[in-house]
């Protein structure tokens, strides 16, 4: 009976539904000497419990003023990281915006200086440039041109020189063929 | 935060290294819309443009330009300006620069000097500074600059090549 009693007494006390005398009752019940085992914890809870509520607390006189502390030292933590954040974001935005303006530079700088908007006329004036920077050119190598021209014309003479070193040469062979034949009618004539 | 300071560092940086060899940009850029003198700005974003010009296909002109990134002139002319005090400068500029000279054309009234630098044996940047009188002229071609087709299109312009620089100066 008494079991069944203090699981009834002890579901409407973690219900939250029980009455003080109900938990008064519970408190006497599992203090009896003949209670099981099973309902040591309870008792105990029950007995720290019931100490407690004859207990006196005392409270700092500077409670308040601990609390005031305690709850500005965990704003200004807050607020710290959320600067640093700020701070880390306002830089980010930073660097972006320097590089989109970087990348907007570049790029105008490759297409928006052109001084003409009309590619027929700006055809035209790259020829005409073009032709300005060929001319002069021209003007520069064409002495050149003329030294290789030269180079080509005395190629020709080039040759004539080796055939008169041959026809050199081919003299004294010559030369010696005539002693060979003079040394041979003398030797005959020995 | 130091992942921030480094983005900033290396954007800075990639902004200086786009910077560098600009001198003669800056040049162009300072002296732009100023009394006395006369730029022409044609960028490879008109350079695109031209394929869709009714051009002949085997065209020397289209043929040099496909590789240009742009060609900048600029003209100064007295009274509005003392050209023999802004030949010495792009002068000094282009000496300070390190381009190779390639050569000078003497004229009777003008000097023509040509200069160049070059990327990977190509030649990358063109300079023609005409010195006159009392003119001043410089021409900046940028991109990859075929000689072979610059020195065919000489050949090409041959003695009527004066006429066209006439009507050119016109």
């Amino acid at each position: 009976m008494t079991t069944k009693e203090i699981k009834a007494l002890l579901q409407r006390y973690y219900e939250g539904t029980s009455t003080e005398d109900e938990v008064s009752r519970l408190g006497i019940l599992l203090n009896r000497d003949d209670i099981s085992k099973e309902w040591e914890e309870e008792r105990t809870y029950f007995n720290v419990l019931n100490e407690l509520q004859h207990e006196e607390v005392s409270v700092p006189s500077d409670l308040k003023q601990q609390v005031t502390e305690r709850l500005q030292y965990k704003q200004t933590s807050h607020s710290g990281q959320r600067f640093r954040l700020l701070y880390f974001l306002s830089g980010a935005a930073a660097v972006l915006l320097i590089m989109l303006s970087a990348l907007w530079w570049l790029k105008s700088g490759k297409n928006g200086r052109d001084t003409f908007s009309d590619p027929k006329l700006a055809y035209a004036e790259t020829q005409q440039a073009i032709n300005l920077v060929a001319y002069y050119f021209g003007e520069g190598t064409r002495p050149l041109q003329k030294i290789e021209k030269f180079k080509e014309a005395v190629k020709p003479l080039q040759t004539l020189q080796e055939i008169e070193s041959a026809e050199k040469k081919l003299g004294y062979f010559a030369k010696i063929n005539e002693g060979y034949q003079t040394a041979k009618k003398v030797l005959k004539g020995k | 935060m130091k992942n921030l300071l480094t983005s900033v560092v290396i954007l800075l940086l990639s902004v200086s290294v786009q910077g560098q060899n600009k001198s003669i940009q800056k040049i162009f850029d300072r002296n732009k819309g100023a009394d006395g003198f006369t730029s022409i700005v044609i960028t490879r974003h008109m350079f695109d443009l031209f394929s869709e010009l009714e051009t002949q296909p085997d065209d020397d002109y289209l043929n040099l330009i496909k590789n240009l990134d742009g060609i900048n002139i600029l003209t100064a002319s007295e009274p509005g300006v003392n050209s023999r005090k802004f030949y010495n400068t792009v002068l000094k500029e282009i000496h300070n620069n390190r381009y190779q000279e390639l050569m000078t054309v003497h004229d009777t009234d003008q000097d023509v000097e040509f200069f160049t630098r070059e990327k990977k044996g190509q030649v990358v940047e063109l300079l023609m500074l005409i010195g006159a009188q009392k003119q001043t002229t410089l021409v900046w071609i940028t991109g990859i600059i075929d000689m072979k087709t610059i020195s065919k299109l000489a050949d090409n312009l041959g003695i009527e090549g004066m006429d066209r620089l006439n009507k050119i100066d016109k």
